[in-house]
Parts: C-alpha cells; sequence; structure tokens
C-alpha cells in the first residue's frame, strides 16, 4: 500500500512523457506547462478512470487488476507465477508516439525492487473497476509417472507409518539412546543411526543405485532418521539433558499416542524458530558466518508457506513445480535472505548467491527442505521422488556448483499430497479419521520357525517389519532370528509387540513351538534389571581387595570382582570414598 | 498364461527351492509330480519345500521323466512367474544326462557319445583321462572295467553323469522264494507301495534296472523290499548294515520272510566270519584296519563270492572307503536303501554314480495316510533345574552344563508320570548317558540295555520286549540303529547327543511301526529348561518339525 497520492505519482515522469500522456488521453490540450498536465491527467484517473483504462493494454490491466485486490502492489513473481508471462515494466513500453497512461498509474519503490505499486488512492477506485481476481488455484497431478529422467520414482506415504514411528522414537528418547549435541542440539551420527533401526520404513531411497560403489561417491545421508531427532525437540516432546534427549511431559503422552499432543506438538515445531531448516543444505556456505545476519526470521517464512498449503486440496498430488508456481501466485512469498551476497557455493567470490539469476532459487530450496524433511516426516504430506544427483533444480550451473553432486539431498522431490492427517493437523480440514490400515495377512508362520510370505511384493513398511525379528532366507521365505529379536528390543521393541504383529499379519495361529520360544526369551530378558555406571577399584593384591568387600561399613556398598578388585555402584562412590579413608586407604582420583 | 495363479499350490523360488502349500486342493496332484524331479528338504505344517538340483534331475532323468514334464510341472502350478534362470538351468542339467553312455560291446565297455565337442572335452579333461582307455576311430573310448565306477565317479564331478547300460553279471544263482506266511504263521504279502518300489528297481531285469536307491521312512519295511529284490534276482547277496544288531534283525527278518535258511545266510561281523550265499555284514568291519597304513583286508569279502546283488543299508551313512570298493564293483546289482538322500558329508552324487539313481521314493505322510506308519506326536517337555543345581550348572563349563542339565534328577518324576499315562503300552525309555539310564531304569525297576550288555542279554531282551514280556525298557544310545521293536508305542527321551539329526530320526523310527487303534505314537522328550540342553533340543525340534512330524512343547509342572 502507498500513501502517495496519484498527483505524486504522475509527476514522477519526465515532461515529454506526461505530454505524450495527455495527448493520448486527450486531456490539457491547451496546456503547455508540465503541472498543468500533470492535473488534467490526475483529474481524468480521478473522474473516468475507464477513459484511462481503454488506453492501456490487456497486461498491463492485469497489473493494476491484481494491485487493485493486493493491496496496490505485485511483484513480478507473483505476476509471472500467475500468468506464466512477466508484467509490462513501468518505463519499458516506450513509443515515439504514444506513452501508455499505465506509466503514471504504477510507480517502483526504490531502486532494488522489481515490484509495481499504485496510490492507495487508485486501489480505492480501482476496486470498483475490476472485480476481484479469481482465486489462484493449485494444478493437481491425475497419475504420477513411473519414471523421472530414468529413475524410478519413489512414493513415501506418511499417513499410515508416523505414528508407530514417532512412537518408536519416543521410546529410544526414553531409552536415553538419542544424544544431541550441546551447543547446536543437532542428534548425533549415533542418535541418527539408531532412529534409522526404529523406523517404521527405511528412510527415503535416496542413494544413487548408478555409482553408489564410486570411491568418490557422496551420500545423501539421512532425512527422516535426521529430522525426528529435530522434531522431538522442536514439537516439545523431548528436553536436553546432559547430552542426551529426555522425555517430556507432553512426550510421554504422545508416546502413549495421544493424538491431541501429537497435533499441538505439530503447531509447536512451525511456531519454533529452533533449527533453520535451511542449515541442512551444506553445499550452501556461509550461514553460520556474515551469511547468518541476512537470513530471515524463521516465523516469516514458515506461516506463508503454511498459507499456501491452506489452499492446497487435499488428497491430490501436486508436481514441487507447481508448489513454487502457487507460493507466488497466491501472493504467499517470501525471501530466505536478505543479503544474498554472503552465501556461497565453494568459494565466497565466485560462487556467491548474490549474483543475478538466483531470485526464488534459494527460497525453493529452502521449500524443499521443509516439505521433504520436515512436514513429510511428521507424516502431514506425502512425497514422490527419486534420488538427488545431477538433478540440480536449482542453482543449475551455478559457479561452484560442479563441486557437489547435488544441491540438496531434497533436490529429487518431485510431488507433494497434502494428506488428511496433514489437512486437520494444519487446519485444512476440520476432522480427522485415521485411515483404516488394514491387517493384511501376508505371511504364514510354521513349528520350524520360518514364515512364508504370500506375496511376492511386499511393501516396505512389511519388509521392515519382517526384519526386525526375522531373516530373508530366500525369495518368498525368512526365518525367525533371535539375534534380530533382541536387537529390536534393545532398541525399544517388545515380545508382546511382535506377538501382536505376528497375530495380526499371520495367515494362521502362533505355533506352540514359538510360542514358547518367544515366551522364554521374554523371561530371559526380563532377568536383567537395568544397567548403571560403577567404578571398578583394582587393587594391589587379593588380600586387600577381600579386606574391603568384607568390612562391615563397606560392603553394603561395594562387592568383590575378581581376585583383586572390587565394583563399586556410581550413586555410592562418595560414601565409599569416605569410609575408605577411615580405614586409611584413600582411593585416587 | 497370467504371471500371477493364486489358486495353484507351487512357488518357486530363484535359488532352486520349491515351496508347496500343504492345504491347496492341487497339492497331491503337484507333490506327485514334484516328487520324480525334487527332493524333499522339509515338510513342516503348512509349506513343504522341495530343491532341484542336478542330482535330482539327472534322478528323474534316469527314470524316464521328459525335461518338458519338468517345465510344465513347475510353470503349471506355479502361483508366480518361474524364475526363467531355473527353466534354463533344468535344461541344462537334464541334457547332460545321458549324452554319455557306458556299454557294453562284446566283452569291452566302451564310453560312447554323439556329441563330438563333448568327447574332445572329456578326451582332455585330468579328471576324467585317466580311467578312459583308448579313443576309438567312432569317437568312442573304451574303459577297462576295473575304471568303470572310478570313470563315473570322475564323470558326474565334471557334470556329465554316464548313462550306465553295460549291465550286469548274474552272480552266483541262489533259488529261494518270499513266504506267504511268517515263522509265527502270520500272513505276509508285500504292501503295494514295496512291490512298486521292487519294481522299479528291478525293471523286469533289464538293464536300466538294477541299481540304484529306494527312500522310504523309518518303519515303512526297507528290510522287507530288501528281501523282495534278493527274491527277484535269485542270486547270491551280500548285505551292508550299519551295526551288529541290525545285521541280525537283516538275518532274522529273511529267516522270517523267505526260504532262505540259516545255513544259507552268513553273518561276517567282528565275532563271526561266515561267508555264504547271502552274507550279512556291517560297515564297521568292512572298513577297519589295524593301523592308518593299513588295508582294509575285510574289503576283500566284496570279492569272496561272485554275488548277484550287493545292499547298503542306511546308504546316507555309506563310509567312503566302501564307496572306493564299490566302485569297482559296477558288473554287480547294487540296491542302496536309505530314510534319506541327504548326507551330513555332501557326498551325494557319489551315491548317484556309485550306488546307482533314485528309483523310488514314497512319502512318508502317504504311508502314515494309509496306516501303514504310525502317526507320531512329538512333545518336548521342558523340566526346571533344581534349586540346588542351579549353581553349580551357572559356573560349569559348556560341555558339563550339558551333562549336568541332561542328568536333572527332576525328570525322573516326569518319566514315571508319562508312564503311567500309557498302562497299556510298551514303552522305550532311551538316554545317552548310561549312568543316567541304569539310575533310571533302577528306579522304575525296569531292565536295562546299554552297550555293555551282551549280545546274548540283548537278544533275550529284544525278544521279551517283543513278545510282551517286559513292557518298559531303558535302553542307551546302543538302540538307536536298526533295532526293530515292533510293539514299542511311546519313546521317552531323556537324554539326547548334542542335536543329531540322524539320531533323532532313528530313535523315532523305533515307534512308527503300525499300532493298533488310533495308530499313535508318541514320542516325548525330556529338556532341561533354560539349559544347554534346551539349546541342542531345539535343533532337534527343527529337525521333526520339517520332518513334518506334530511337536508340541510343553512344561513338567502341566503333567505332575
Amino acid at each position: 500500500m502507498s500513501y502517495l497520492p496519484i498527483l505524486d505519482i504522475v509527476s514522477k515522469l519526465d515532461a515529454e512523457k506526461i505530454k505524450k500522456i495527455a495527448r493520448n488521453l486527450q486531456v490539457g490540450r491547451s496546456f503547455t506547462r508540465k503541472a498543468d498536465l500533470i492535473g488534467a491527467i490526475t483529474h481524468l484517473i480521478k473522474t473516468d478512470i475507464q477513459a484511462v483504462l481503454k488506453h492501456c493494454s490487456v497486461e498491463e490491466k492485469q497489473v493494476l487488476a491484481l494491485a487493485a485486490h493486493k493491496k496496490g502492489r505485485v511483484s513480478a513473481e507473483m505476476f509471472s507465477s500467475r500468468y506464466g508471462y512477466g508484467f509490462p515494466e513501468r518505463l519499458s513500453h516506450y513509443s515515439r508516439k504514444n506513452v501508455s497512461p499505465y506509466q503514471a498509474l504504477v510507480f517502483n519503490e526504490g531502486y532494488q525492487t522489481t515490484d509495481l505499486l499504485i496510490s492507495d488512492e487508485l486501489v480505492e477506485i480501482l476496486k470498483d473497476v475490476f472485480p476481484p481476481p479469481a482465486a489462484e488455484v493449485v494444478k493437481t497431478t491425475d497419475e504420477i509417472p513411473q519414471k523421472h529422467k530414468d529413475r524410478d520414482i519413489q512414493i513415501h506415504y506418511g499417513e499410515s507409518t508416523v505414528f508407530s514411528e514417532l512412537k518408536s522414537v519416543l521410546r529410544l528418547v526414553d531409552l536415553g539412546k538419542i544424544s544431541v549435541s550441546e551447543k547446536t542440539r543437532k542428534p548425533s551420527g549415533t542418535a541418527v543411526k539408531a532412529i534409522t533401526n526404529v523406523l517404521s520404513v527405511p528412510d527415503f531411497q535416496l542413494e544413487d543405485p548408478t555409482i553408489i560403489s564410486d570411491p568418490y561417491y557422496e551420500s545423501p545421508g539421512s532425512v527422516r532418521a535426521y529430522a525426528w531427532g529435530i522434531l522431538v525437540q522442536s514439537c516439545g516432546w523431548s528436553r536436553y539433558s546432559k547430552g542426551k534427549l529426555k522425555l517430556s511431559a507432553s512426550g510421554k503422552k504422545a508416546m502413549n499416542g495421544d493424538f491431541e499432543e501429537f497435533v499441538s506438538g505439530v503447531w509447536s515445531y512451525l511456531d519454533s524458530s529452533k533449527f533453520d531448516e535451511l542449515n541442512r543444505v551444506k553445499t550452501i556456505r556461509g550461514q553460520t558466518g556474515k551469511g547468518k545476519r541476512g537470513l530471515t526470521d524463521l516465523d516469516f517464512r514458515k506461516p506463508n508457506l503454511l498459507a499456501a498449503i491452506h489452499a492446497w486440496p487435499v488428497e491430490e498430488w501436486i508436481s514441487f513445480k507447481e508448489v513454487c508456481r502457487f507460493q507466488l501466485a497466491s501472493d504467499n512469498s517470501f525471501t530466505v535472505s536478505e543479503n544474498l551476497w554472503h552465501l556461497y557455493f565453494s568459494e565466497k567470490q565466485y560462487g556467491s548467491l548474490g549474483y543475478d539469476g538466483s531470485e526464488g532459487e534459494l527460497e525453493k530450496v529452502y521449500t524443499r527442505v521443509f516439505l521433504f524433511e520436515y512436514l513429510a516426516t511428521l507424516g502431514l504430506i506425502d512425497v514422490a521422488y527419486v534420488y538427488p544427483h545431477y538433478l540440480w533444480p536449482e542453482f543449475n550451473g551455478w559457479w561452484g556448483s560442479d563441486n557437489h553432486p547435488f544441491c540438496s539431498r531434497y533436490d529429487g522431490l518431485l510431488y507433494v499430497k497434502l494428506n488428511p492427517l496433514g489437512a486437520y493437523c494444519l487446519d485444512v480440514s476440520d476432522s480427522y479419521t485415521p485411515p483404516e490400515i488394514e491387517e493384511r495377512k501376508f505371511f504364514r508362520i510354521q513349528s520350524n520357525m520360518e514364515l512364508v510370505v504370500n506375496d511376492s511384493s511386499l511393501t516396505a513398511t512389511e519388509l521392515h517389519s519382517l526384519e526386525m525379528f526375522a531373516e530373508q532366507t530366500s525369495d518368498m521365505v525368512w526365518k525367525v532370528s533371535k539375534e534380530n529379536i533382541l536387537l529390536s528390543i534393545e532398541q525399544g521393541s517388545s515380545i508382546d509387540e511382535l506377538l501382536e504383529f505376528i497375530e495380526n499379519h499371520s495367515e494362521n495361529q502362533l505355533p506352540n513351538t514359538l510360542q514358547v520360544f518367544l515366551d522364554d526369551m521374554g523371561r530371559k530378558i526380563k532377568s536383567i534389571l537395568s544397567v548403571s555406571d560403577a567404578v571398578l577399584v583394582k587393587c594391589n593384591d587379593s588380600v586387600t581387595a577381600a579386606a574391603i568387600a568384607s568390612d562391615s561399613s563397606l560392603k553394603k556398598i561395594c562387592q568383590l570382582a575378581g581376585d583383586n578388585s572390587v565394583v563399586v555402584g556410581k550413586k555410592n562412590e562418595k560414601a565409599f570414598r569416605a569410609r575408605l579413608r577411615k580405614k586409611g586407604y584413600i582411593l585416587p582420583k | 498364461m497370467s504371471d500371477f495363479n493364486p489358486a495353484n499350490p507351487l512357488i518357486v523360488q530363484g535359488d532352486h527351492t520349491i515351496l508347496i502349500e500343504v492345504d491347496n486342493p492341487l497339492y497331491l496332484e503337484a507333490r506327485n509330480r514334484l516328487l520324480r524331479f525334487a527332493e524333499l528338504v522339509k515338510s513342516p505344517e503348512h509349506i513343504h519345500t522341495y530343491r532341484l538340483t542336478p542330482l535330482s534331475i539327472w534322478n528323474a532323468c534316469a527314470s524316464g521323466v521328459e525335461v518338458n514334464e519338468i517345465t510344465d510341472t513347475l510353470t503349471g502350478y506355479s502361483k508366480y512367474k518361474v524364475p526363467t534362470h531355473v527353466l534354463i538351468e533344468i535344461n541344462e542339467f537334464a541334457s547332460r544326462y545321458g549324452r554319455l553312455k557306458i556299454i557294453k560291446q562284446g566283452s569291452d565297455l566302451l564310453l560312447v557319445t554323439d556329441d563330438r565337442p563333448l568327447a574332445m572335452e572329456i578326451s582332455l579333461n585330468r579328471q576324467v583321462t585317466p580311467f578312459l582307455g583308448e579313443k576309438l576311430p567312432d569317437g568312442s573310448f573304451a574303459v577297462h572295467r576295473d575304471n568303470r565306477g572310478r570313470l563315473k565317479q570322475a564323470l558326474i564331478k565334471i557334470g556329465y553323469p554316464a548313462e550306465d547300460l553295460a549291465g550286469y553279471t548274474t552272480g552266483e544263482k541262489l533259488s529261494f522264494s518270499l513266504r506267504e506266511e511268517t515263522l509265527e504263521r502270520l500272513p505276509f504279502t508285500l504292501r503295494p507301495y514295496q512291490t512298486e518300489s521292487v519294481d522299479l528297481f528291478h525293471a523286469g531285469g533289464a538293464d536300466r534296472g538294477g541299481s540304484g536307491v529306494v527312500v522310504l521312512p523309518c518303519g515303512a519295511g526297507k528290510t522287507i523290499i530288501g528281501a523282495a529284490i534278493m527274491d527277484k534276482v535269485q542270486a547270491s547277496t551280500l548285505i551292508l548294515a550299519t551295526n551288529v544288531t541290525a545285521v541280525r534283525q537283516w538275518i532274522s527278518e529273511l529267516l522270517d520272510k523267505t526260504t532262505l535258511t540259516e545255513d544259507q545266510i552268513g553273518e561276517y561281523s567282528g565275532r563271526k566270519k561266515e561267508i555264504k550265499p547271502v552274507t550279512v555284514s556291517t560297515y564297521q568291519i568292512m572298513t577297519y584296519r589295524k593301523s592308518r597304513e593299513d588295508e582294509f583286508k575285510h574289503m576283500e569279502l566284496f570279492d569272496e563270492r561272485d554275488w548277484g546283488l550287493i545292499i547298503y543299508d542306511e546308504v546316507h551313512l555309506l563310509p567312503a572307503p566302501v564307496f572306493q570298493a564299490t566302485a569297482g564293483l559296477q558288473a554287480r546289482r547294487r540296491l542302496g536303501l536309505t530314510a534319506t538322500l541327504v548326507r551330513e558329508d555332501g557326498l551325494e552324487d557319489d551315491v548317484f554314480a556309485l550306488i546307482g539313481p533314485k528309483k523310488a521314493d514314497v512319502p512318508w505322510k502317504e504311508l502314515e495316510h494309509d496306516g501303514w506308519i504310525a502317526k507320531a506326536i512329538c512333545t518336548e517337555i521342558l523340566v526346571p533345574m533344581p534349586e540346588n543345581l542351579r549353581m553349580h550348572y551357572a559356573v560349569s563349563g559348556a560341555r558339563t552344563q550339558f551333562r549336568i542339565a541332561s542328568e536333572n534328577p527332576d525328570k525322573l518324576p516326569v518319566i514315571e508320570k508319562l508312564i503311567a499315562q500309557f498302562p497299556d503300552e510298551q514303552i522305550l525309555v532311551m538316554g545317552m548317558y548310561v549312568s543316567q539310564v541304569k539310575s533310571v531304569g533302577e528306579a522304575l525297576g525296569v531292565p536295562v540295555l546299554t552297550g555293555a550288555t551282551t549280545q546274548k542279554k540283548r537278544d533275550q531282551l529284544f525278544g521279551d520286549f517283543r513278545a510282551g514280556k517286559i513292557r518298559i525298557l531303558a535302553v542307551s544310545k546302543v538302540a538307536n540303529f536298526s533295532v526293530d521293536l515292533p510293539d514299542a508305542g511311546v519313546a521317552i527321551q531323556i537324554s539326547g547327543t548334542f542335536g543329531s539329526r540322524q539320531e533323532e530320526a532313528q530313535r523315532l523310527g523305533r515307534i512308527l511301526r503300525p499300532k493298533k487303534g488310533l495308530n499313535q505314537a508318541h514320542f516325548f522328550s525330556l529338556v532341561s529348561h533354560d539349559t544347554k540342553e534346551q539349546e541342542f533340543a531345539m535343533k532337534r525340534q527343527l529337525f521333526l518339525c520339517e520332518q513334518g512330524y506334530e511337536y508340541k512343547i510343553g512344561y513338567s509342572n502341566e503333567i505332575l
């Protein structure tokens, strides 16, 4: 919105143009002074705008119509996203005889921006002339192709797996297995690995199968496994404690399947500005240096993205290209950085993003991370993608980009779909009915501990579930594996869950042999109660060790371990030291 | 045809295994076809696994199955598209059988082939050339009669099994017949599957028959088949069995079911060295030598008479030196008898080359269904370790742990309870440790049979048990092999070896004779809970489940 009056805007033009516009509009024929001509043009605009508009081109009228209903401002991106071509520049429409009155109606703000503005006075006039432009509609895709550039397109349906995945991840948190950096709170490599092992379906398949054996191959790494490490914090389900995450009260609720807690967690993440998703794009450097200062606030970027998502149809695939177009066309554009000069590929001088040609590219990169890594992990959207190597959908050919196989691991994101869960959580719809997950009976289990699957093409979830407790021995046959079961239990699963899974998915009842096998395992697992830290005190000889271990004041808090050592629980260390001193011994620090 | 036919019972996998659904309406039809060219690997309750191997295909070819029949069966009964490479490999395997033939021309043996490049290939192969004679102008090779077996062995190793059409020596004539009534005046006739097996083996006396293996489950009457084939051949016969008890069993069966008399049947063992028209010996004595450097002097038995037939009992246990000797006996008819073609040492191809291809294979489920063998119900009973032994057990080494667990004294009340549950059944109590068997025998007040029991006493005990004079007999592992105890309806295994599959099958075999009434036999295995013994019992459990036996696990407190 500009508070400049129409008169001032017309006055921005030079005398030559004013004369031509006046002649064109057939006003002020007797006037020779510039001020008089400006006055006459201004008067005509205010009193008979139709007379002015008939001298404007269709494209110019489109700009004006849009501006009238977009608070007096039209950005180049918005216009081109909407109409598919650029808007008429203010000063470019020049001809010797005629100058369009359009130039007297719009103006540019400042030197750098390409936005076109009109006066708020004119906004009021034009509002009555132009009906509000039709609401921009997202173009959907009827069918996703099977391949993209000869790569198989993978699809991830988040809604069916998110809750089991969340439960597994929160259980890891509860077990104290998620370590994070004290400084950045980002999950450690070990934590990401642990999360990878409990994902309900394998992490996104982003490895390039054609060059994976290349010694210089760069792996895209984890997406969902990493995202969960961030989300459990941003969603308020965990808190930091001594290098690890601990389950919060809301985390406990979420772990127990409290749906409202999940929704509230989603909004905590959307409102959170703790972690900048852009940081996940490692090829764009400068984010922690000078470039950081130019980065916009997350509570500016995410609401704009969400505003556009609000207009997405539910359960319809949308190409990523269309997502970006609609983002701009629906006037929800946002910027990621106010100063692109300090962000760069490879080398600050040559690879800077400040050079021409980067307009809107960084925003697309950010959108990819937000959608692919976070919203898809939360199960709010479904995604279709391919591996990212050498696609370069953004910053293609940018100086320094040839040092990397991809701009980001998210380059292969091709389509997204707002699912019912996402629609409900993001306030697009008012109600949510969880999908009825078909408990498919897809194997038969036999008394010799073998499972024979009844379908040659199991889903990733089914395969992953089988891997939790069995090993594949041939195309259709799996064998129950004690080791796999123990590993799963160590990562938070349980025998009861396994039994439930078998009950839900086996065509026949659990054989007695397997029942006993699992019962025995369950009992053995419970034989060891817990793990706690201890101090091993090594003595010079067995006599000293025995003397300490049998001393009346010490024996309650220590015990003999082997011949020459005594073991003391970490929590008793202080008392042990004190009592040991009384006996004339010192425990070296 | 569509790639997915859910109504079909087969799944052919890329690793050459074939799964078949037992409860599919097409099961029997498909299984009967499958049996002809694939080996049964395991048969748990719902889905059985068969395997295609070069040997199984050659066995099929040897019995006249065409390759098209094999591929048609697979494609016709498969749920999913049969992996192309499997079909290609079946064709490849089958095409190799019969490209080489050993024939007799006058008194000479020849290796012949129409395939000149193949002739060239084998003439250059280092494994084969030592056993080939001169190359003749027509492209065939002369073969010295002593090399007939070794040449077949070498050819199978390089993947070209030779079809042996050189025929047999008739051997020394021996006239006898099968009885229509046993010595105890009970009617005796061959069962249909026994007749079929005998006919398939003998092939009317043709050169294509006369050597091969008959696969029958324990308790299906392999000795009877041996006797019936002897009757067909009517020649002096050498029978090799696994041990002396089995030797005696053969002798008593032959006396009982044939018109052969005691002076016609000899025992060649450590104790006796009789060589008669029918001689029964053990693998053990055949492979006996004083030191590693010595010769196997008892192998001379193979040449002591002009044997017209040699029978190898439990052929899957045939020791390597006997294979060597057998290589030189290719002119004699050879019959292998076994419950399984699977050898722990992987020498199945030697069995094929030197004894002969599989001639008959009757699935035990079919026999069980027809009532020829009893339905066995296997029950494992988990017995907790007594408190006072738990610590001792926990701190012992693995081997000792196994023994402590095996000899768990709390098994005794469970044994007593089980015996009480079957007051009308003949019961065998089987154990691995002699001291345990003795103490249990003593506690139960039942006779005990161990390795130290004299043969005379052993025969007496077996006789009494058979006659029903003794209802319960405690036996050590000595009774594992070839002891025929006709009326044992219940076996209680109180300790076993470290999960030996052979032992398990043999022990179970003791109770598979047909039973009156429900025709059911019970095999109980007592295992100390949460111990090393349970780990080994698990292997046994898997084996028995895969053999198709009904297997239950219970706890001792449910019985006591």
